[in-house]
């Protein structure tokens, strides 16, 4: 089977640590031989407390680490190496192949560009569409995503729209030029549970309709063992445990999985579910 | 259907700050009489027929000066200068500014420290000093005071583009743009200037401003613009001898400068309102 994704011993680090003394170094190191594959049409959640590394994790996947920090290892998507591709070859890649939804949707929205035009862009990059052809596929693109009225929401700015849309529109930017990986960083954290579940049977749907590969990056296992085939666990930046959702319950390894699995049991049964 | 609504937003503005409508009507008053001096002006400058320091009269609106010309017609022409010096110097801070201010914000490193420490430096001059400083170099005319205004005023728009830039530059927005392939010039044209043109205008309202009053001040002290191009505030100079006398010769040129400074203070508090994002989707 060929991986889509392979990714082997990333490390990222702070550059220019000055420091001789190899605890400072230590603390400096924010990626620690970071390895994982992800198999066509997989679907893979990565797991862990904030600042363990995830969203890194995902920046380095898609080659757009700060200049501030050192790489090293090798990141792999369909037999090309991220960091030797060019600017522009990047920018290809981008959008078009491997496509990012972020946490916070209010954000992630340019506010004074209306909506419609920020799911339009990657389509007029990429597929060269212009005029009528573009606004029909965008309109296409937002139906895609289940927003009722698509017109509508095409026609407004972000702060006129909910949450909920606001995070199914930078879904629809994101999967309009159908990637082969879509990334999720936190998709649901920001938003409330009633739509946290609308967003998350989007995303399963979507991803299996298209049978893209994923990679869900989340701290919340309750939320990922619904979507995903595999489990990472992220601590400290490196990865702790990597097993199936079968797997999850009968046989976690680390004791931080084991610790992760208990809490999230005891919410459960305090929630009485 | 969407521009009604703009005007809709924008006439509800009017009516909720007073202040806005108030500038408006001030800039736009000395911008017509501006206009008018181009094609009339009820005597000519050089036209020294009437009384010497006449008070108000039929025949001298404003009454006239020592040589016995016309007040009204030299603050008509003075209200040209003015409005020349005004989008002259903002111009050429805004074409400065806003060159320099995004080659910092979009070069982090050397180049950004560099020009970061010179737009420091330059603020550190009054406008006033610099200007000054420029002139004594360029010697004094119209458009020397207009440069040397604009690069001391260009300190400042490069210091506000360069920190705002940086500031939407590390937005999500930004991240997220990226992620889809968009390159650094598309990021430049659809999110940078778009999101810095709010915070921009207001400021550049405001130097405006500031650019009529510094010039003011240069003609004041005799560096603006020579005669026979009477500026407001080589009025005010040639009017102090008989300040006296004759009050109205430095009343009327003060109360124009008032009017055009005040006004453009208040279109930008007005603009301020109107681009806030507190206030967006109120109305």
């Amino acid at each position: 089977m060929s991986s889509l994704l392979r990714v082997e011993s990333l490390s990222v680090a702070k550059r220019a640590s000055h420091s001789l003394d190899a605890t400072a170094q230590d603390a400096d190191q924010l990626l620690r031989q970071v390895s994982f594959n992800v198999e066509d049409g997989e679907r893979v959640g990565l797991i862990g407390e904030s600042g363990s590394g995830k969203s890194l994790t995902a920046l380095a996947i898609i080659g757009l680490l700060p200049d501030s920090l050192l790489q090293s290892g090798s990141v792999n998507f369909a037999g090309r190496e991220i960091s030797s591709l060019s600017n522009r070859e990047l920018q290809k890649l981008r959008g078009r192949e491997i496509a990012v939804v972020f946490q916070e949707p209010a954000t992630a929205l340019d506010p004074l560009m209306k909506v419609g035009k920020q799911v339009a862009e990657p389509i007029r990059r990429h597929f060269g569409l212009r005029g009528s052809d573009l606004r029909r596929s965008v309109i296409s693109a937002l139906d895609e995503v289940q927003l009722a009225n698509a017109l509508r929401i095409a026609d407004s700015y972000p702060h006129e729209i909910s949450g909920g849309e606001r995070q199914r529109v930078a879904i629809a930017a994101a999967i309009a030029c159908k990637p082969r990986l879509l990334i999720t960083d936190e998709p649901t954290t920001a938003l409330d549970v009633t739509v946290q579940r609308e967003i998350l049977k989007l995303i399963q749907n979507l991803v299996t309709e298209r049978s893209m590969s994923l990679v869900f990056i989340t701290h919340d296992l309750a939320v990922v063992a619904q979507v995903v085939d595999r489990i990472l666990v992220m601590r400290r930046g490196e990865i702790v445990e990597n097993l199936s959702v079968h797997q999850l319950s009968s046989a976690p390894a680390h004791p931080y999985t084991q610790e992760l699995l208990k809490s999230a049991r005891l919410l459960d049964s305090a929630l009485g579910a | 259907m969407s521009t009604a609504k703009a005007a809709r937003a924008r006439l509800s503005t009017f009516h909720g700050s007073p202040t806005f409508a108030i500038g408006i009507f001030f800039t736009s008053f000395i911008f017509i009489v501006a206009l008018v001096s181009l094609i009339w002006s009820p005597y000519k400058l050089d036209d020294t027929t009437g009384n010497r320091l006449e008070g108000p009269n039929a025949t001298h609106l404003l009454g006239t000066d020592t040589l016995g010309r016309d007040l009204l017609s030299q603050l008509m022409v003075g209200a040209r200068i003015a409005m020349k010096v005004g989008f002259g110097a903002t111009g050429i801070a805004l074409i400065i500014g806003c060159f320099l201010g995004l080659l910092a914000a979009f070069f982090p490193g050397w180049i950004d420290d560099t020009l970061a420490s010179i737009f420091d430096t330059l603020i550190a001059f009054p406008t006033l000093l610099l200007a000054m400083l420029i002139i004594a170099a360029e010697g004094a005319s119209l458009w020397a005071a207009i440069l040397a205004i604009g690069i001391a005023a260009s300190a400042i728009v490069s210091r506000i583009v360069r920190i705002l830039t940086k500031r939407i530059l590390a937005q999500q927005y930004v991240v997220a743009a990226k992620t889809c392939g968009t390159s650094r010039w598309e990021i430049l044209r659809g999110h940078v200037l778009p999101n810095l043109w709010p915070t921009l205008i207001v400021n550049l309202a405001i130097i405006y401003g500031v650019a009529v009053l510094t010039e003011a001040g240069l003609s004041y002290l005799g560096l603006g613009a020579p005669p026979p191009s009477y500026s407001w505030g080589r009025l005010l100079r040639e009017a102090q001898s008989t300040v006296l006398t004759a009050p109205l010769g430095a009343i009327a040129p003060g109360i124009a400068i008032i009017l055009l400074v005040l006004g453009m203070n208040f279109v930008a508090d007005g603009l301020r309102e109107l681009f806030d994002p507190t206030q967006r989707g109120n109305s």
